[in-house]
């Protein structure tokens, strides 16, 4: 059963969630970063979906159990999409640029083969197993291309605030929610306590940081190179 | 055509960190269903 503090957490994200999207539409930079801004909306229509899905038939029936994952699923790669978006601004003044979308489309495909491969004995309801194993799949492999991604912004000494911050912000996510289910893999005690709320505190990050991002960063913000010289030697 | 290679290796590299990042985090995911569900109501895209 879900208590007072978890609801309010869940509605602060749904809230944070439907005004990134609300700023950027004021703003009108909603096509500029699409990927991004389609990622927030469906967030948000989801979490309201699941609530809604949660008050009717329970968190513990098969109808959530379904909701949860589909939405998963689709928010999952548009993630990816997020993040293959994120490398083609990076990497948008080198000869690079043009492999970023065969390369992620390749990648995905990879990934989408290796989720098969896992899953393949499961007869009966095999989709189920092959959506949860992809969608396990593609975080992981999430939290690998931010690091490289990382390392790409420090050694293009990319300066645009915008990106940079929404990079790091990222990197914070992925770090943080990996990081939780590997604690409470080395340490199972600790799942019903501070780990508990990690991956959940982290998703608040992630909208909060992007929305003072967009909200206060502008587009053309620039930072002293300088300032990443001292990680890119 | 050389540079393409170059890329799917790249990309192999990726999944294999990948996957050998889930390998070493994920024992306590075999009960990934219930645990991902309990987590993603308390309001975040808990992914698994």
């Amino acid at each position: 059963m879900l208590g007072p503090l978890s609801y309010a957490i869940w509605f602060l994200i749904l809230f944070a969630e439907g005004s990134f999207v609300a700023c950027a539409l004021w703003r009108r930079e909603f096509l500029r970063y699409l990927p991004l801004n389609l990622y927030m909306l469906l967030c948000a229509v989801a979490n309201g979906g699941l609530y809604i899905c949660s008050r009717d038939f329970g968190v513990h029936s098969r109808e959530y159990f379904y909701s949860y994952y589909s939405s998963d699923i689709v928010l999952s790669l548009l993630m990816y999409a997020v993040v293959a978006e994120l490398f083609s601004r990076v990497f948008e003044t080198t000869d690079f640029r043009r492999y970023i979308r065969g390369a992620a489309l390749i990648l995905l495909g990879l990934t989408a083969l290796f989720a098969f491969v896992s899953v393949r004995s499961e007869g009966q309801e095999f989709t189920k197993h092959f959506v949860v194993e992809l969608e396990q799949d593609l975080n992981f492999v999430g939290v690998v291309l931010m690091y490289v991604l990382w390392g790409a912004v420090i050694k293009l000494r990319e300066t645009r605030i915008r990106v940079v911050q929404v990079v790091l912000a990222l990197g914070v996510y992925f770090s943080a929610v990996a990081g939780a289910y590997a604690l409470r893999n080395l340490f199972p005690s600790l799942e019903f306590s501070v780990l508990q709320w990690l991956p959940p505190m982290s998703a608040l990050w992630l909208v909060a940081a992007w929305t003072y991002t967009f909200a206060r960063v502008p587009e053309e913000a620039r930072m002293a190179s300088g300032h990443m010289l001292v990680t890119s030697h | 055509m050389k540079k393409w290679i170059a890329v799917v290796v790249l990309d192999l590299m990726v999944l294999t960190a990948a996957v050998g990042l889930k390998a070493m985090t994920t024992r306590a995911a075999q009960s990934s269903a219930a645990s991902a569900t309990a987590a993603r109501i308390m309001g975040g895209p808990v992914p698994w």
